[in-house]
């Protein structure tokens, strides 16, 4: 251990930016609970509102339409149960429309939900690629849709899903639906956990999305469930009234006021290009120089849109754990797969979607990085990975 | 006088030698204090120690739904990271269902008392075990056993661990011999009480850990009761040594060979004990204590494996774990091999392992026969 190691695994977590860390310290000197009255409860709760504000100003919703999480996990969690909750009774199983790229805290709660017989559930394989195409989307939708929910950075993979044409396609079967009189709620949300430090989320025209402050130099239990007024979310865990009735319990208030400068950060337009630029550059770079070294691996959706910060790349005739393991050994951290389910046999359901060559499947390996990742790091992690492949 | 001569054949324990520091070695770590002390000292020793849980077993194994592995894997991580070392979990689920869980249940179900971990270490843990961790770069594995690897007319051979109560070699008669040149043994020259001031020495968390029991899949219940959980009841006759029904049992498998059973009928009051299990005619022969049908003087061993190239005509024989040495004839046939005993055993169980020893020399073993 004694040379220093390369960390590429930020699509897992990111390690704590030193602003949330001089944030979370400051936040400790509070003392009150945010639901108190008095004096010392009003300046704790004071300052989650300012955050929750400084939150919406970011996705450009309003401030009643943030709700603070334990992670995104509970966020997508709280949006599925808590719509399908929330439905008012009808005549019709409620549908939803999903697709097989989706992180289990989406694919899930929604598969417990199908098999409790409480909704009818459509998941969407990609089409080549690795993209799920909005007219497949499109075709899903129901008179009973309620839900469609599409991730927007595929985290196994980083592949980008076309929101915008699912957006059009929602948005034509809500056009429908107005004018033949059907009240019949239909909202999109997406996860977008993996998009929050390169989208310009405002811009997004989704009714909810999801977000989760570890992946971008937050402390962990931090998520956010934003959601549009007019989409009604029964609470999952019920007690107290806060974060306005729909997450029960003693806010985090030292992990969420640590978020407060990542916000600002991820709200910075110019710095988000840059760091589109540099992230990109160098993820191409470790796919040129990985290339070079193997030519046999193959880069996952190498011609589809897809986000800077990860390569998916299959290597052939060898087990990714195997492969992870070697490199960790090595000192190069790296990840098969999302790190929810490490330790989970097999292939998982975003891969087999890909269709890959049976020599490449089980060789599947994730690098991830941040714009604190240098050059230097990645020009010798190359030569570790090759060490590591040819054992 | 074959002790003694077995005695000059045992060349001394190998020890680490300077040349293979920094060597990378897979040590299975369960958790518990054993594998944890193997690990310390092979760091100290200079090696390049990579730890393996295996996970062979992760459904529970109660009604209240204990997950063993769970802590286990936890304590074995909590190990491995204080010490610094690279730790991973391997999945063996269903090989050791394949090959362990499997067999034990048809082997029970056929009336014998199979063994297990015998079973567990000739095809998971020193087979896919080894065959996996070569694929991390591991050219030598090593294993909390108490036993030891020596020489035996000139080749590698096992030896039974110094601490006479500890001793795990009969379990390893199975394993396969390919693997010996590349197994490291450290605790089998210690006693257990060496090993566990070793484990409070380098400040291990498992130093206090209680000896893990049993078998991965049972856990610290009893094999009769796991049985009891998982099999069918298939009543049937108990008789009596001259064939007189005298009861009925609640299933063949639940019964074990040379233990004491109460039968309530025909006012027996003289403590009976199984003699023989009859799957044919799902009967029961109970017989009192000293009965000669309790005793066995022949029986016939087969799946047999040998560990040393030579076998002597007559060895030390263990039919239990733990259980006392006896001596005894081997005689090969194209059938398997037929033990003589010098003289007879009680409660010799088909199913189990009869397992040879020339003094120290773990030379092999075979499958007691119906």
């Amino acid at each position: 251990m004694s040379r220093k190691r390369i960390y590429l695994d930020h699509a897992a977590t990111s390690p704590l930016r030193s602003d949330v860390r001089s944030a979370w310290l400051a936040a400790t000197k509070l003392c009150g609970n945010p639901s108190s009255l008095h004096r010392e409860g009003q300046t704790v709760r004071a300052s989650l509102d300012r955050l929750r504000q400084q939150v919406a100003s970011f996705l450009a919703c309003r401030f009643q339409d943030v709700t603070f999480t334990s992670g995104a996990t509970e966020a997508n969690n709280l949006l599925i149960s808590g719509q399908i909750a929330a439905l008012p009774a009808s005549g019709h199983l409620p549908h939803v429309v999903t697709s097989t790229l989706e992180h289990p805290s989406v694919s899930r709660p929604l598969r417990a939900l199908a098999a409790e017989g409480n909704i009818d559930l459509t998941e969407i394989a990609p089409q080549g690629g690795g993209i799920v195409a909005a007219a497949d989307v499109a075709a899903a939708l129901r008179p009973e849709t309620v839900l469609v929910t599409v991730v927007l950075v595929c985290s196994e993979f980083g592949i980008v899903q076309p929101l915008g044409e699912i957006v059009a396609a929602v948005t034509g079967e809500r056009d429908r639906r107005s004018k033949s009189g059907d009240r019949t709620p239909l909202f999109l949300h997406t996860d977008a956990v993996q998009a929050g430090q390169y989208w310009n989320l405002a811009k997004l025209a989704v009714d909810a999305l999801t977000l989760s402050a570890h992946k971008y130099g937050g402390p962990k239990g931090v998520g956010i469930l934003a959601h549009k007024h007019g989409l009604s979310l029964a609470p999952q865990l019920r007690g107290g009234s806060q974060e306005q009735g729909l997450r029960a319990g003693t806010e985090a208030v030292e992990a969420l006021l640590a978020t407060a400068p990542l916000w600002r950060a991820l709200s910075d337009n110019a710095a988000r290009q840059a760091r589109v630029e540099y992230v990109t550059a160098l993820r191409d770079s470790l796919e040129m120089q990985l290339i070079q070294a193997l030519p046999e691996v193959m880069i996952i959706g190498q011609t589809a849109p897809r986000a800077p910060h990860i390569s998916a790349v299959a290597f052939p005739d060898t087990s990714a754990p195997v492969l992870q393991a070697r490199a960790d050994m090595l000192g190069v951290a790296c990840s098969v797969g999302p790190a929810c389910s490490a330790g989970a046999a097999g292939i998982s359901a975003a891969a087999a979607s890909l269709n890959l060559p049976a020599r490449y499947a089980g060789g599947l390996c994730r690098f991830s990085f941040c714009e604190q990742t240098s050059q230097a790091e990645l020009d010798r992690a190359v030569v570790l990975l090759v060490e590591a492949y040819h054992g | 006088m074959a002790e003694q001569k077995a005695g000059e054949r045992v060349g001394a324990p190998s020890s680490v030698r300077k040349q293979t520091k920094g060597e990378r070695v897979a040590v299975a770590l369960s958790g518990g204090v054993d594998s944890s002390v193997v690990l310390a000292m092979l760091q100290e020793q200079g090696y390049d120690a990579v730890a393996f849980y295996m996970k062979n077993w992760t459904a529970a194994i109660d009604a209240q739904g204990f997950c063993p592995w769970v802590e286990e894997s936890a304590s074995a991580r909590t190990v491995a990271d204080q010490l610094d070392v690279p730790f991973y979990v391997l999945d063996f689920e269903d090989c050791y269902r394949e090959q362990v869980t499997r067999p034990f249940f048809a082997a029970y179900e056929a009336g014998l008392t199979p063994n297990p971990d015998v079973l567990c270490n000739q095809f998971v843990k020193f087979a896919a075990f080894w065959q996996r961790v070569q694929q991390y770069g591991c050219t030598k594995m090593a294993t909390g056993h108490y036993a030891r690897i020596g020489r035996y007319g000139g080749q590698l051979a096992l030896l039974k661990g110094v601490d006479p109560g500890k001793d795990q070699s009969y379990f390893l008669w199975a394993m396969p011999l390919s693997v010996l040149s590349q197994l490291l043994l450290p605790l089998g020259g210690l006693k257990k009480t060496e090993v566990r001031h070793l484990a409070e020495r380098y400040g291990l968390p498992t130093a206090t850990r209680p000896d893990s029991q049993g078998i991965c899949f049972i856990g610290p219940i009893s094999v009769a009761q796991f049985l009891r959980d998982n099999l069918p009841s298939h009543p049937g006759p108990i008789v009596n040594e001259q064939g007189l029904d005298i009861g009925r049992h609640d299933g063949l498998a639940f019964a074990t060979i040379g233990q004491r059973r109460t039968v309530g009928l025909h006012g027996q009051t003289e403590p009976l004990y199984v003699a023989k299990k009859q799957c044919a005619t799902n009967t029961l022969t109970v017989a009192p204590a000293g009965h000669p049908s309790l005793f066995s003087r022949r029986f016939q061993v087969a799946d047999i494996s040998k560990l040393t190239e030579h076998w002597p005509d007559t060895a030390d024989v263990a039919v239990r774990y733990h259980a006392g040495m006896t001596r005894a004839t081997l005689a090969e046939d194209g059938a398997g091999l037929t033990v003589s005993l010098a003289e007879p055993v009680r409660a010799v169980t088909p199913g189990q392992s009869a397992v040879f020893y020339d003094g120290d020399v773990l030379l092999g073993g075979g499958v007691i026969q119906l």
